[in-house]
C-alpha cells in the first residue's frame, strides 16, 4: 500500500521533471528564423539497391555455408520486386573486413542504400550459428542484428528468416519468405491428368509430394496454424473434403455430409472451415467447427454461393454467387447476414480470396474470353487487373498480403500439349515471376509464416 | 524497501542524465546483437514435445503409413515421411525463440513502443555527429542513373503480358474512378493502354505548395525559386514503394539543416512520436530521410544561404497515388 504511493509519488515526480527537461530543450530547439517549407510529391518507382555480402565464415566449410545463405537472401529479396541486390563483383569490403563496421564509403560508392553482412559458424555441438547484421549505408548506422543458433539441415529457413528481418526493417511490414506453397502437381495427358498434392519453400526448394496421385485432388488450402492443409479429394468418384496434418501425416474426411462438398477455406483462427455443399442442385455456404464439428448454413439462396473465404478479423466472408444474374462477388456478415455485393464490372467474378492484411479481396475474373487476377477493396473499390491470360485462376495470398501467386495454363500446343504453371505477382502488378516447379503445378495455397 | 528507492534514483539519475546530455553514443565497434535460438526441431522431438495439436493422437506409428488412411489406401510415402516435411515446421518448443522479433534491444529494431527509455539510435541523432557526411566533396549524387529517368511513375519490369489484348477500351467500368488514378504507379493490365495521357499529366505537375513568411525580406520569387531547385533535386533521390499499406496516408515531415556548400548537416524527421510507434511510418520516414542523404550535397544558391539553412520538407506521396 505504502510502497505503492510512494511509487506513484515518485512516478509523478519523475514526470513533471521530464516535461520539464522536454519543454525546455523543445524551446531551445525551436528556431526563430521562419523556416522555408517545401513540398516533395514526386518520386520515382524502383527497388532499392542492396548489398548482401558472402557471410563470413572461418573455414571453408562455413565460408561455403555463408555464400550460401547470402545468395538465398539476395534471391528473396530479389524476387520481391523491392530490393535490387548489388552484384557481388563491385564489392570493396571482403567478408572478413566485413566482421567490424562497414566502411560506408565503401558501399556509398557502389550506390549501396543497404548492406547486409554476417557470418557462419559451425559450433562444437554440432549446430549452426549465423549472425546477420542489416546497415543503413547513407545513415552509417546498424538497423537491426539478430543471431540464430540451429541445425545446420535448415540453413535454407536461416536465410529466409533473415531475409524476412531485412525486408521488415526497410519496408515496415512483415516478410514472407519463411512460408511454403502447396499446390497440386500435375502430370500425364489431358484427358487422365494425375493430379498430386506437393508442398515446398515459397522459393520452389525443399519439393516432395504428399500424395501419390490415385485419386484426384484439388483447392488444397492452409491453415493458418500450419500444421494442417484442407482439400477436396475425389474418392470412388465422391468428392469430399479432408483435412491433412503435415505433422503426423493423418489425413481424415472433415464431415460427411450427403452431398457434395468443395471450396473449403479455413477461418483465420484455424478453428472453423468455410465450404459451400451442394443439396438438391443448390449450392449453399456453410461453415464447419473443427473442434465440435458442428455445421452452420450461411445463406439461402435458390442461386448458387460458392467460394467463401474469411476477412483476417473473422467478421465477414466474401463469395460468389450467380444470383444477380451472372457470377459476381459479394460480402456478408459471419453469420450469413447484410449479403452486399461489391463487384459489378463486365464478365464473371470467381475465388474471391480476402487478403492477410485484410485491405483487398483478390479474384479471377473472366471477362471476353480472357482470365484476370485482380483486386478490389473490401467496399468493391479500387479494383485492377494485376495479370491477364488465356487462363489465370487461384489467387493466394502471402502471409504479408503484398505478392499473390496462382497459375497459368497456356493454350494447348498443336499436339494437344498444355502447360501449366504458377507464378506470382506483387501488389503493383509489375513483378510477376515464375515459381519453378519439377511437373506442372496449378491451384497453389500459401501457408502463413512459419512458426 | 532500501533497495527500491536507491534503484530508483539510480534509475532516475540516468534518465535525467540521458535527456539532459543526449543519448549515449555507443563507441563499441560493433552494436550488440540479438541472440535468438532458433531451436528447429526434429520430427520426433517436436511430436514429443507438442501438445497443441488438436488431433487428439499423434500416432507416431500411423504416420508412418497413414497419410491417406481412407481416401486413399495406396502406400503413399511422402506425407508422412518424417524427415523432410516436418523439418521446415515451426518449433513448438515451449522456448520463447522462434522468430527473431521479441527482442529488438540495441536498435529501435521491431516497432519500438513509445518507451521513454533511451535507445542508442543509431539514426541520425542531431547533436552527436554534427555531419552524419563527414565528406562535403561534391560527390556526384550517388545515383546517376536515376537522374536520367523520368521522374514519375516508371514501372520496372517490364510487364510482360501486357499485349494480350485489345478489347479493354471497350470495357466501361461504371465506378472506379480510384482504379484509374491508381494506374500510373499501380498496374492494372486492363487499363494500360491509357495511360500515358494520365502520366505525362501527373509528372508535369509538381504542384507549388510551400508556404514563405511574408516577413522574410527575401522576395517570393526567390523564395520559391529555390523551393523548386531542392524538389527537383530530392525528387529525383525519393524512391516510392506503392504496393504498401495505406502508402498514400504516410505523409513525413522532415526538417533539413544545410551547410554553406550545400551538404546536409542534419535531417530530423518532425513527428518523431510516431517513428517509435508506427514501423510503416517508421520506413516511410528512414525513406524519405535516405533521398535527403542520397541526394547531399544541394546545389543552392549561396547568395541566398540563410533562405534555406533549415528547411522544412514534406513529403507527401498522395499525389503519386493519385488520391
Amino acid at each position: 500500500m505504502m510502497k505503492n504511493r510512494l511509487t506513484s509519488t515518485r512516478l509523478f515526480a519523475l514526470l513533471a521533471i521530464i516535461s520539464t527537461i522536454t519543454a525546455v530543450t523543445m524551446a531551445q530547439v525551436q528556431p526563430a528564423r521562419a523556416q522555408l517549407n517545401v513540398d516533395i510529391t514526386q518520386g520515382f518507382v524502383e527497388p532499392l539497391p542492396i548489398a548482401v555480402s558472402d557471410f563470413y565464415g572461418a573455414t571453408p566449410e562455413e565460408q561455403l555455408i555463408g555464400h550460401d545463405v547470402a545468395e538465398v537472401i539476395a534471391a528473396d529479396l530479389e524476387r520481391s520486386g523491392l530490393f535490387r541486390p548489388i552484384d557481388k563483383g563491385a564489392f570493396i569490403q571482403d567478408p572478413a573486413a566485413l566482421r567490424n563496421v562497414p566502411r560506408f564509403g565503401d558501399w556509398r560508392v557502389i550506390n549501396a542504400q543497404a548492406l547486409v553482412s554476417g557470418s557462419a559458424e559451425l559450433q562444437a555441438d554440432g549446430r549452426l550459428r549465423v549472425e546477420f547484421r542489416l546497415w543503413d549505408v547513407f545513415g552509417e548506422g546498424q538497423l537491426t542484428a539478430f543471431a540464430y543458433t540451429v541445425p545446420p539441415s535448415i540453413w535454407r529457413r536461416v536465410a529466409h528468416i533473415i531475409a524476412d528481418n531485412v525486408y521488415k526493417r526497410l519496408t515496415g511490414e512483415e516478410g514472407y519468405f519463411d512460408s511454403r506453397i502447396v499446390y497440386i502437381a500435375e502430370s500425364g495427358p489431358q484427358n487422365r491428368r494425375q493430379k498430386r498434392l506437393a508442398i515446398m519453400d515459397q522459393d520452389g526448394f525443399n519439393h516432395q509430394f504428399l500424395t501419390d496421385g490415385s485419386n484426384l485432388v484439388l483447392t488444397p488450402r492452409f491453415s493458418p496454424s500450419l500444421q494442417e492443409i484442407t482439400y477436396l479429394a475425389y474418392v470412388n468418384r465422391v468428392p469430399r473434403v479432408y483435412l491433412l496434418n503435415l505433422n503426423t501425416g493423418q489425413q481424415e474426411v472433415l464431415g460427411d455430409f450427403p452431398g457434395m462438398t468443395f471450396a473449403p477455406r479455413f477461418s483465420p483462427d484455424g478453428n472453423t472451415v468455410v465450404m459451400s455443399l451442394a443439396q438438391q442442385g443448390n449450392t449453399e455456404i456453410y461453415t464447419m467447427d473443427l473442434r465440435t464439428r458442428q455445421v452452420t448454413r450461411l445463406t439461402r439462396h435458390p442461386a448458387i454461393d460458392t467460394s467463401p473465404s474469411y476477412s483476417p478479423d473473422s467478421r465477414q466472408v466474401v463469395f460468389n454467387s450467380d444470383r444477380g444474374g451472372s457470377q459476381q462477388l459479394y460480402v456478408m456478415n459471419a453469420d450469413g447476414s447484410g449479403v452486399q455485393r461489391i463487384s459489378f464490372n463486365k464478365g464473371r467474378y470467381a475465388t474471391p480470396v480476402w487478403s492477410p492484411r485484410g485491405d483487398l479481396i483478390a479474384f479471377t475474373r473472366m471477362s471476353g474470353g480472357t482470365f484476370y487476377i485482380g483486386v478490389m477493396r473490401p467496399d468493391g473499390s479500387g479494383e485492377r487487373m494485376l495479370a491477364e491470360g488465356f487462363l489465370v485462376e487461384g489467387p493466394t495470398w502471402a502471409p504479408n498480403g503484398r505478392v499473390l501467386s496462382f497459375y497459368r495454363q497456356m493454350p494447348a500446343d498443336a499436339r494437344g500439349k498444355q502447360v501449366t504453371k504458377l507464378f506470382t505477382i506483387d501488389l503493383t502488378g509489375f513483378n510477376e515471376r515464375e515459381v519453378a516447379t519439377p511437373i506442372d503445378g496449378s491451384d497453389p495455397a500459401w501457408s502463413p509464416l512459419i512458426q | 524497501m532500501r533497495n527500491g528507492t536507491i534503484f530508483s534514483i539510480l534509475f532516475h539519475a540516468v534518465v535525467i542524465a540521458a535527456l539532459a546530455v543526449g543519448l549515449p553514443t555507443f563507441v563499441s565497434p560493433l552494436p550488440p546483437i540479438t541472440n535468438v535460438p532458433v531451436e528447429l526441431v526434429t520430427l520426433a522431438e517436436l511430436e514429443a514435445a507438442t501438445e497443441k495439436q488438436p488431433d487428439p493422437e499423434p500416432e507416431p506409428v500411423a504416420k508412418e503409413e497413414a497419410p491417406e488412411p481412407e481416401p486413399e489406401k495406396e502406400e503413399t510415402p511422402p506425407p508422412p515421411d518424417p524427415k523432410p516435411a516436418p523439418a521446415p515446421e515451426p518449433e513448438p518448443t515451449p522456448e520463447p525463440e522462434p522468430e527473431p522479433e521479441p527482442e529488438p534491444e540495441p536498435e529501435p529494431e521491431p516497432e519500438p513502443e513509445p518507451e521513454p527509455e533511451p535507445e542508442p539510435t543509431p539514426e541520425p541523432e542531431p547533436e552527436p555527429e554534427p555531419e552524419p557526411e563527414p565528406e562535403p566533396e561534391p560527390e556526384p549524387t550517388p545515383e546517376p542513373e536515376e537522374e536520367a529517368k523520368p521522374i514519375a511513375p516508371k514501372p520496372r519490369p517490364k510487364p510482360k503480358i501486357k499485349l494480350a489484348e485489345q478489347e479493354t477500351p471497350k470495357e466501361e467500368k461504371p465506378e472506379e474512378p480510384p482504379a484509374d488514378a491508381l494506374t500510373s504507379i499501380l498496374r492494372n493490365v486492363e487499363k494500360l493502354k491509357k495511360q500515358p495521357a494520365q502520366k505525362a499529366q501527373t509528372a508535369t505537375a509538381p504542384k507549388v505548395a510551400e508556404q514563405t513568411r511574408p516577413k522574410q525580406q527575401v522576395s517570393r520569387i526567390a523564395q520559391e525559386g529555390i523551393a523548386r531547385a531542392i524538389r527537383q533535386q530530392i525528387q529525383r533521390c525519393w524512391r516510392l514503394d506503392p504496393g504498401a499499406q495505406q502508402a498514400e496516408d504516410l505523409v513525413v515531415e522532415i526538417r533539413i539543416t544545410l551547410r554553406r556548400d550545400g551538404t546536409l548537416v542534419s535531417a530530423e524527421v518532425v513527428n518523431l512520436t510516431r517513428m517509435f510507434g508506427d514501423a510503416y511510418f517508421r520506413s516511410a520516414a528512414e525513406n524519405a530521410r535516405r533521398a535527403i542523404q542520397a541526394c547531399s550535397p544541394y546545389k543552392l544558391p549561396v547568395s541566398e544561404y540563410e533562405v534555406w539553412r533549415v528547411i522544412n520538407l514534406k513529403f507527401d506521396p498522395r499525389e503519386m497515388f493519385g488520391t
